[in-house]
């Protein structure tokens, strides 16, 4: 056992750190971080590109793609500082999920095509899996795929892409055999949006943001050398990138942030018999039940990596990762709202932190539900950690 | 960041299930409850042999030179097993004290005979209100006389006091809050020693223990005021923790139950456990005491490695604290009726559980040292 990072882990904390602090625009304190789904997408481009130039966009990947072969631990801490000190410029889906799993399944020819650019932080990926009617039940996802002998030809929709708006290029699952069973018709494709003339419409959500949108592909012919790894093993090759790094270690370390900013913030304000916010029984309780939060949110995280850096894949503890996760960062904008009365619902800038927390309050909706929601996370604890039978394959007895 | 054991854990956890299956079934766990001792002669020398008495005691002592952070991990299978008695009490809390208090004399006197089984203690520290505070010993004093003591005072919740050979007492000196206090060793078969039990829910062997115009001399002051808060603070922690380990260990075990008894138990032709609305309740559970686990077992390293370690430990107890019983109660709904039952082992668990999370500090109390010491106050 030990529950302390090494003296070389935390020193890479403390360069990135210092890094960071440099970078930020204004004061920390001040900071609030930005809009990388919208006006600020320049910006955090900017700063994946400077990361990639320090090597920390894909210190995750082997040495042989450019990457530093960086411990578990040290991702953990990358992902901790960054989301701590709400820094944009990460690349969830090129750097952390098309990247590694273009390495396993990807021919030399894709490999030298895509890497790269995710590597210099230089393109802008989006993941097209959910359908308008495959949701939870990704696999019976209908996106038709037809070979047609020089090309592919794809027709159907996507749904809730996140970032489809900014990215250049879709990494998306399609039905390639519909007789097949579910699982064993699916495959895994790449496609420029411009150029293949695949339809990016907007939805914006109920922050009134446009972050996610629904993905037209109306006859939409795309090269043969579109298709990642075998036909029809899409699935297959899907779950393997789910299986990358987890941890999830980004909730509670930003929910960190969140909880001090809050504590500031109820030292510094008086209720109106001038007594501070915090010296409220209510208030206190309610920040130390936060703290257990975060702390146990933090300690599955942790979990999670350092099982991955045994070389085991903890689909398990993702999955508690994940709700914890999540719920804890519902539970914690919510505080940042309830503190002040009234004023709680108000986004003009007499509102406690000028509406930040209401606005994240709607923002974080989303999150128990996105990446498989917390139902689907309980299943799969329940089936595969648990050893429980799948409602859905059960056959009943007489 | 490692979250796994070490060799030495893993083998101790390996060897010390094996044997606690064998010979602490449910059968004789609820026999100890209504044993006025809690543990068998056989069973206290079985554990003499196997190092366990004298796991935390330095091999100079005659232990085996174990550190807490792997008597943690035996905390965790002893309740996993549902195991009480006096061990807890001598062989973590008094070896705790007499590491930190005791001087030379009494360490090479003492520690090697709890190392062989020859002797058990008990700390009494509570009184009447049962409150952890230095402030709440009120009514114990120590009055200083020629060449010793005279101790007067009544205690209360003092565990195993039927079968400790020694009491650990806890007694006032001066009028300061926490420097006041000091520490002494009081023979239960003293003359002016008076046991009363108190009836406790799971079979914990808690006793008022009143001592009157109890004379000792000056060997027996294991340490003194100015010493005897640091001393209990840390004993509290090492106690703290220690009950979360064993909570954590009889949450695994909860969970184990559960899961066999929901993919068992059929109704409308189904096992229970494929309906969601309990497989979540399950997942539920499993969180819980994953986290239990993780609370615990960094608290113990905590306290065996960093100086700085009271948050984690008030962290580990509050959390475990609440989330046990919350994982108590899940089990007994999932179960039906039949978990309601005399006959069924759960409700041991569930009973034993009400001392584990009150023992050292419970939830609330821990909640504020937290709130201290994040300086949210």
């Amino acid at each position: 056992m030990r529950y302390i990072f090494t003296q070389e882990d935390e020193k890479f904390r403390q360069e990135l750190r210092d890094w960071i602090r440099n970078e930020i625009p204004v004061n920390f304190e001040k900071w609030h971080g930005v809009n990388e789904a919208g006006e600020d997408f320049e910006y955090g481009l900017k700063i994946r590109r400077k990361l990639a130039k320090k090597g920390w966009l894909t210190m995750a990947w082997p040495k042989e793609y450019g990457g530093q072969g960086a411990s578990y631990m040290k991702q953990v801490i990358f992902n901790e500082e960054m989301s701590y000190h709400r820094m944009p410029g990460r690349d969830g889906f090129g750097a952390k999920m098309l990247g590694p799993t273009l390495m396993v399944h990807g021919t030399e020819e894709q490999k030298k095509r895509f890497l790269p650019p995710i590597a210099n932080g230089e393109v802008q990926w989006c993941q097209g899996y959910s359908e308008p009617d495959s949701g939870s039940d990704l696999a019976s996802l209908k996106l038709k795929v037809e070979d047609k002998k020089d090309h592919w030809l794809v027709n159907g929709t996507k749904v809730w892409t996140s970032m489809a708006h900014k990215a250049t290029w879709i990494f998306f699952l399609g039905r390639t055999d519909p007789v097949a069973p579910k699982h064993k018709g699916i495959s895994f494709f790449v496609a420029n949006i411009e150029d293949s003339g695949i339809e990016v419409q907007p939805i914006i959500n109920m922050v009134n943001e446009h972050y996610f949108n629904q993905v037209i592909f109306n006859n939409v012919k795309i090269p043969k050398d579109s298709l990642i790894g075998e036909l029809n093993r899409g699935w297959y090759i899907a779950a393997t990138l789910l299986d990358f790094e987890r941890s999830g270690v980004e909730y509670p370390s930003s929910a960190k942030r969140n909880f001090e900013e809050i504590i500031q913030f109820v030292k510094k304000n008086k209720n109106s018999s001038g007594v501070p916010l915090i010296q409220d029984p209510y208030i206190n309780k309610t920040l130390v039940d936060l703290d257990l939060d975060i702390e146990a949110a933090r300690l599955i995280a942790y979990e999670v990596a350092y099982l991955q850096s045994q070389g085991e894949i903890p689909s398990i503890e993702g999955s508690v990762a994940k709700i914890l996760g999540t719920t804890l960062t519902q539970k914690i904008a919510k505080i940042g709202t309830d503190f002040s009365g009234l004023y709680g619902q108000l986004t003009d800038s007499s509102a406690p932190f000028d509406g930040k927390y209401l606005k994240q309050q709607l923002h974080v909706t989303a999150f128990t539900i996105f990446a498989g929601t917390t139902e689907i996370q309980k299943n799969i604890i329940a089936t595969r950690g648990l050893g429980l039978p799948r409602e859905d394959k059960l056959t009943l007895k007489k | 960041m490692d979250l796994g054991l070490s060799e030495i854990q893993k083998m101790l956890q390996q060897s010390s299930r094996e044997f606690l299956e064998e010979n602490c079934s449910m059968q004789f766990i609820r026999a100890m409850e209504s044993d006025p001792v809690g543990v068998t002669d056989e069973l206290w020398k079985n554990f003499a042999e196997l190092g366990w008495l004298g796991l935390m005691i330095p091999e100079q002592y005659g232990g085996s030179g174990f550190e807490y952070q792997d008597m943690s991990i035996l905390l965790e299978e002893m309740g996993r097993v549902g195991l009480s008695g006096p061990f807890f009490s001598t062989s973590i809390i008094a070896v705790q004290t007499i590491l930190s208090a005791g001087n030379e004399t009494q360490k090479s006197e003492l520690l090697p005979k709890i190392a062989s089984g020859d002797l058990k203690f008990s700390l009494s520290f509570f009184e009447k209100s049962g409150n952890i505070y230095p402030s709440e010993i009120q009514t114990t004093t120590a009055r200083k006389q020629d060449e010793g003591w005279i101790i007067n005072g009544e205690k209360s919740f003092v565990t195993d006091a039927a079968s400790s050979d020694y009491f650990i007492v806890a007694a006032k000196t001066m009028d300061s809050k926490e420097k006041g206090i000091s520490l002494f060793l009081i023979p239960r078969d003293n003359e002016g020693v008076e046991i009363t039990e108190m009836k406790s829910v799971g079979g914990e062997k808690l006793s008022k223990v009143n001592f009157q115009e109890i004379k000792i001399d000056d060997s027996q002051l294991l340490s003194d005021e100015n010493l005897s808060w640091n001393v209990l603070s840390k004993v509290f922690q090492v106690g703290a923790s220690g009950k979360s380990s064993e909570m954590a260990g009889a949450a695994t075990k909860i969970l184990e139950i559960t899961i066999d008894y929901v993919m068992n138990r059929e109704q409308f032709n189904r096992p229970i456990g494929s309906f969601q609305a309990v497989q979540h309740q399950c997942a539920d559970m499993a969180i819980m005491s994953k986290l239990c686990t993780q609370f615990a077992r960094k608290s113990a390293w905590y306290l065996s490695n960093q100086e700085k370690n009271a948050l984690e430990v008030h962290r580990s107890k509050a959390y475990v604290s609440k989330s046990f019983h919350d994982i108590c109660q899940i089990s007994h709904q999932l179960h039906g009726a039949i978990g309601y039952t005399w006959d069924y082992n759960l409700q041991v668990y569930t009973r034993k559980m009400q001392h584990q999370k009150l023992a050292f500090g419970d939830y609330n109390y821990h909640h504020k040292k937290i709130s201290e010491l994040l300086n949210l106050i």
